[in-house]
């Protein structure tokens, strides 16, 4: 679904029509989900909040800009929510590598082998996501995860465009200190332990 | 919802190839990083790679519908209400057993509507009564007063709205009002407490009270001057 179809959609909403809503809950919960997962590490927390968020959305609508990209004004909504949300409720979570493999549907090499590969990847690039700062984290997946412009990551995040493109380079950047540091790690245990 | 990078293409065709060590050492351009002449290393190709392929939890089977139970239609503004409801096709169905009040109804606003403008009609053939009425010009010879007032059985005895005017030249107070036909008592308010009645005026009458008020009588066509 492209921007000019999210518009037809809020357009039916505005107009009354509240099924119409479906759609585009259908269409981004699993984004704004795992968003609140990030955030609280919580299964339970991300599905109160992602629904929250898509509440508040519904009824802040009328403030929606006709024209503008959907996603990231939802986006921003749900990430200042969860943000009020960890600061007044409880101090960061983290969420357990147990919680991560329970609940994802790993769909990807059919060989066993390289699933297993597969998910040490996964695993250790989403151990190290959690280690960067709450903003750059972001940053990172809303541009190569989500696939976003830095325009749309400026507005969601509410930053500048200069903002938003430093963030995703120097998150990136984080993200490589933070594995090469874990790998330089495992080569000294190896090398201790031969 | 996603709009691609074309780092995406980059990156798959990169790692397609999986592990091309031969080429661990290039630096490839990123598309947004192009205008900054910044550049990536194959790893953090490779880390962002990761992170594009990274699997997303699925959001809980009834989010959706938990969401959906919350919400309840937008009340609309009522001028969006009548915009819709205007530009929505309607049909009517009438008999004329139902169409009849609404024909008498109809009838009775063409015919007061028509009388009303008619009879406007006629009263424009006259002049209005404020034109009608008959100027009088009422003057008082007493400079040293601070302020003059004609009061009269034309205004109720009510000062407000008459205080006369000083004229420096002539070194009088003055005041032209319109006034309809008839007999009228009246004097002078001089600086709000002594009463005078006009000294020019030919007749005069007993207030009850021991003064005297100065009587004049208008007709049309004759311009009263005190």
């Amino acid at each position: 679904m492209d921007s000019s179809d999210d518009q037809q959609v809020i357009s039916a909403v505005m107009n009354g029509n509240v099924n119409a809503y479906n759609i585009l809950v259908q269409q981004y919960q699993k984004p704004i989900f795992n968003l609140m997962y990030r955030i609280t590490g919580s299964y339970e927390d991300a599905k109160d909040l992602a629904q929250e968020t898509f509440i508040k959305a519904y009824e802040k609508l009328d403030h929606f800009r006709m024209g503008a990209r959907f996603f990231p004004w939802l986006y921003t909504i749900g990430y200042n929510h969860a943000r009020n949300f960890v600061q007044r409720s409880k101090p960061f979570q983290q969420s357990s590598d147990e919680d991560f493999e329970k609940n994802t549907r790993l769909d990807y090499p059919s060989q066993q082998e390289e699933r297993v590969l597969a998910q040490i990847d996964f695993l250790r690039i989403y151990q190290a996501l959690e280690q960067l700062p709450m903003d750059y984290r972001e940053a990172v997946i809303l541009h190569y995860h989500e696939g976003l412009s830095m325009e749309d990551i400026a507005t969601a995040l509410q930053l500048s465009v200069s903002g938003a493109k430093m963030r995703v380079h120097r998150g990136i950047k984080k993200l490589r200190e933070i594995i090469l540091g874990d790998d330089h790690e495992t080569e000294r245990s190896a090398l201790a332990d031969s | 919802m996603r709009q691609k990078d074309p780092l995406w293409q980059t990156v798959d065709s990169k790692t397609a190839g999986s592990e091309d060590k031969t080429s661990k050492q290039e630096k490839r351009q990123v598309p947004f990083l192009n205008n900054q002449m910044e550049q990536l290393s194959d790893k953090d190709l490779q880390i962002a790679h990761w992170v594009q392929k990274m699997p997303d939890l699925e959001p809980p089977s009834n989010l959706l519908t938990s969401v959906m139970q919350a919400i309840q239609p937008k009340k609309l503004p009522w001028m969006r209400r009548v915009a819709l409801w205007a530009g929505s096709p309607k049909s009517f169905t009438f008999t004329p057993m139902r169409l009849a009040p609404i024909a008498m109804v109809l009838v009775g606003i063409l015919f007061v509507s028509g009388y009303w403008v008619l009879r406007q009609k006629d009263f424009g053939f006259y002049p209005k009564q404020a034109e009608s009425n008959i100027p009088v010009v009422f003057n008082l010879n007493i400079p040293e007063a601070h302020a003059v007032a004609v009061v009269g059985t034309f205004n109720g005895w009510q000062p407000r709205g008459y205080e006369m005017q000083f004229n420096p030249e002539k070194q009088i107070w003055s005041l032209t009002v319109r006034l309809p036909e008839g007999r009228y008592e009246y004097a002078f308010l001089v600086d709000g407490q002594r009463v005078l009645p006009d000294p020019e005026a030919s007749l005069y009458q007993d207030d009850g009270f021991g003064n005297e008020n100065s009587v004049m009588i208008l007709r049309m066509k004759n311009e009263k001057t005190t």
